[in-house]
Parts: structure tokens; sequence; C-alpha cells
């Protein structure tokens, strides 16, 4: 036995083409299971994800029932809040993304009573960056209702330069100069007013501030 | 000093040698089965397998049994010509030798035959009938129609020789006996028998029942390639034990040795 060198080679090389096929099952099996660790780690996920939509869609359900709940007209809520699609949305913990795939209805900017001051320097801060008139003219009503009518007559004026058109604000404006004792400058902007738009409402009004019964 | 394994690796030359006989089931079956088609009346009998199946070595224990009863003649190696065979055939039959520059005449020793029936009954066996060609059988098959001289032929399992045997013989042929392949058990019998014969108790121990279904997997239990494996399995045996003894394990013989063997025999390949 001369060639037992060669021959030990040849074994090696068979011996490794042999096992071959059983470290590719070995590598197969591997990737298996690291396919099947990495879908049971993503289903886990998954459904969490799930769970926190949901939980996520549960509160934005408990939310709607308060929002629909405050009236614009109820004068005998004691709370004034502003509620507004924003001020929901970050109640319900909902991120914008997930509004835009809740269906949720459109909350308008709905103005109630309150005698929170904050809440009237966050309507006055947001008026000044939007120029709203709801702003202005909730302010003007506010500050009316409450018997502040230097602010009331403020915000009226301030409603006034962004739309002059609009009735209610020039009735706050010309009652509040009234309250504050000046009738003949209250007098001259109603006529004013009454000569460009001749409503009834306006002459009951200027009537009032002529008998001093208002 | 004598490696053990020089001694097992004789074991397994092959050889046809009677001495190395070794009695399995099968084996005993095909001898009982010749041995008693002998004795009946037959024309020819047909002994066929694949080469490697103990076809030799059953005619010769045959011979080597009976020649003392019988007139039994082994005809081993086919003749290089017809003359020769004649010649060697006229001898057995009138137990003369053929007078220098004569040819025998076949005529003639076909009439001799026939009055030799039913006073002599001669045996002849013929190895590797195979290779003698169509015309000498044809005079093979005339000389049994004597029924003074009886022919084994044993053929290699082909589909050519088959025609041979189907064509000349068809209707002569009354008795066929097919060796086959051993079973996982017989050739663990065999290789053990081999072994001990030898004496050879602890290489004989160390071949276990995985190497055994190994060597019968890759030599299909022929008793040539057996032989073969095995003589090559103790050739490295032998090696490893004179030149690197860590190699080898005596109480175990390791599967790559028997591997190794295989993809020098051409079993298996890289």
């Amino acid at each position: 036995m001369y060639d037992i060198k060669p021959l030990e080679e040849e074994w090696e090389r068979y011996n490794s083409k042999r096992k071959r096929p059983m470290y590719i099952f070995f590598i197969l099996l591997i990737i298996i299971f690291l396919a099947l660790s990495f879908l049971t780690y993503n289903k886990i996920d998954l459904l969490s994800t799930v769970t926190k939509y949901l939980n996520k869609v549960e509160l934005v359900k408990v939310e709607e029932p308060t929002s629909k709940s405050i009236d614009i007209n109820d004068t005998n809520s004691t709370n004034l809040i502003v509620v507004s699609e924003a001020n929901v949305v970050d109640n319900a913990l909902v991120t914008h993304e997930d509004i835009n795939t809740i269906k949720k209805p459109r909350v308008h900017l709905n103005i109630i009573e309150s005698s929170n001051e904050e809440a009237f320097k966050d309507v006055a801060n947001r008026f000044m960056q939007t120029h709203n008139i709801d702003d202005s003219l909730f302010l003007a009503k506010s500050y009316y209702n409450k018997a502040n009518y230097k602010k009331a007559i403020y915000w009226a004026f301030e409603t006034n330069k962004v739309n002059a058109e609009i009735d209610e604000s020039w009735f706050i404006l010309v009652t509040s100069k009234a309250k504050l004792g000046h009738e003949n400058e209250a007098i001259a902007i109603l006529e004013k007013y009454i000569k460009r738009n001749n409503s009834t409402e306006a002459n009951n009004l200027l009537y009032k501030i002529k008998k001093g019964t208002l | 000093m004598k490696s053990r394994y020089e001694n097992a690796k004789a074991a397994f030359i092959d050889s046809v040698d009677v001495e190395d006989y070794i009695e399995l089931d099968t084996s005993i079956k095909a001898y009982k089965q010749l041995e008693h088609s002998i004795d009946k009346p037959l024309k020819m009998i047909l002994l066929f397998g694949k080469p490697g199946t103990g076809k030799s070595i059953l005619l010769n224990r045959i011979q080597s049994k009976l020649k003392h009863q019988k007139e039994i003649h082994y005809f081993d190696v086919p003749p290089v010509n017809e003359k020769e065979f004649f010649h060697k055939l006229f001898k057995i039959l009138t137990k003369q030798d053929l007078p220098p520059n004569t040819v025998v005449n076949f005529s003639a020793l076909v009439e001799f035959c026939k009055n030799l029936k039913d006073k002599r009954e001669i045996i002849i066996l013929l190895d590797e009938a195979q290779m003698y060609n169509s015309e000498m059988m044809e005079k093979i098959r005339l000389l049994s129609d004597s029924r003074a001289v009886k022919f084994v032929i044993s053929l290699h399992k082909t589909d050519n020789e088959d025609l041979i045997a189907k064509e000349h013989f068809k209707s002569r042929i009354w008795e066929v006996i097919e060796l086959k392949n051993v079973t996982k058990e017989d050739q663990f019998t065999y290789i053990h028998k081999k072994l001990l014969k030898k004496n050879l108790f602890e290489v004989a121990n160390s071949i276990k029942e995985k190497h055994m279904k190994l060597i019968h997997t890759f030599t299909e239990g022929n008793y040539r390639e057996c032989n073969k494996l095995l003589f090559t399995i103790f050739e490295i045996c032998e090696y490893y034990d004179e030149n690197d003894p860590s190699n080898i394990d005596y109480d175990n013989i390791p599967q790559k040795i028997i591997e190794m063997a295989a993809l020098k025999l051409g079993y298996i390949h890289v």
C-alpha cells in the first residue's frame, strides 16, 4: 500500500462532500428558526400596535360626547372652555396621523362662556395670529356680558377692522359706548351705521339710547 | 513483527480453492441441488449467476467431493481452440492420450460415446461456458445426446448468455440452477468464518454489524467483490498498523478505512 496519502485526501474530499447536505440542512434549519423568530416578534409587535390603536379609538369615542355636550348657546354653563379640534385631539391622545385615519366628526370652533381669564388670553393670542372674527367677536360679547365695556369696545372695534359688515359687532360697540356714558358718540356711530345699513334693529337701538332706556 | 492484518488480508485472496470454501445456508442449498441434479438422468444442467456468485467454487467443491464416486471432470478454463478441447475430451473418454500429429474425428467420438451408454457415466463440468463458441457448443450438445456424457454448463448471467442457453440447449437442459448474491446475514457469516478459519478472532470481532451493512451495500452481497473489499480493507489496516497505529482501533475497524477501501475500488466516488 503505497498510495495511502492520495487515498486519505480522496476520503477527506468524499467525507466533506457527504456531510455537505447535513451542513445545508442545519443552515436551512437556522434560517427557518430565525425567520420564525422574526415573524413571531413582528406578530407580537403588530398585535400591540393594533391594541394601542384600538385603545386610542376608544379614547376618541369617549371624548366625543364631551365635545358634543358643550353648547354654544348654553348660557348656564359656568365654565368657558375653548374647544377646538386640536383640543379634542390632544385630550384623546391621538396623533395627527391617527386623526386622518379615524373618521371623526369635525368639531367647529365653539365658544362657551367661562370665567377662566387664561382662556380669554388664549383666544386673544389666537386672534392675533389668525385674525378670525369668531375669536374677536367672542371676546367682545364675553367682555360685554361681564360689563367690561372698555374691552368689549376694543374687541368689537378689532372685529370691525377685519369685517365691517357684522351687525352684532357694531351693536356691542355702540351699546358699550353708551354704557360708559358716551351716548353722543354712540348715537353718532349708530346713525352713520344706519345710513349705510338701514336695519330695524339698529333703529330700535338708537331709539333706546336716545331715550336712555338701554 | 508480522502485522495481524497480513493473515486477514490473505484470507480474502480471491480463489476457487476448495479449502477456502465456506459453507453457508445458500451455498449448501445450491450444492445439494446440483448434487441431486447430477444424479438424475439429465443430459445437461445449467448453472448460472452473476460473476462472483460462487459458481466456480461450487463446481470445484462438487468435483472434489464426488471425484471418488463418479467420473467427474472439471474444465476450469475453456481451451484455446477446438482441437485442444477435443484432445482433452478424448483423453477423458478413452483414458488414452491422443497420438501425436493426429486430430479427433468428431463423428467417431460421438459413436464412441453412444457405445458407452449404460456402461459409464461421465460428468463434465464446463466453467466459463460463455467463452465457448457456438460451433463447439453445438458439438457439446451432440455429445450430450449420447446420454453417456453429462454436461454441467456454468454461465454468467447476461441477456446474451441466456440466449445461448435458450437457443442451443432449450430442449436438452432439464435442470437450471441459479446462484444469487448473498444476503447481509450470509455475508456476515461468510466474512466471520473466513477469518475464524485462520484463527483471527480479534480481527473478526473488530468487524461490527454497522460495518457489515456498509460492506454489503458496497458489494451487494457478491463474493468476489466482498473478497476484494475485505482484502483492501485489511491492506489499509496493515499499512496503519505498521506505520501509523494511532489511526487504527484494533477493537473496532474505523468506518473511514472501509470507505477508503471502497473509494480505492471505485464503489464510491468523490
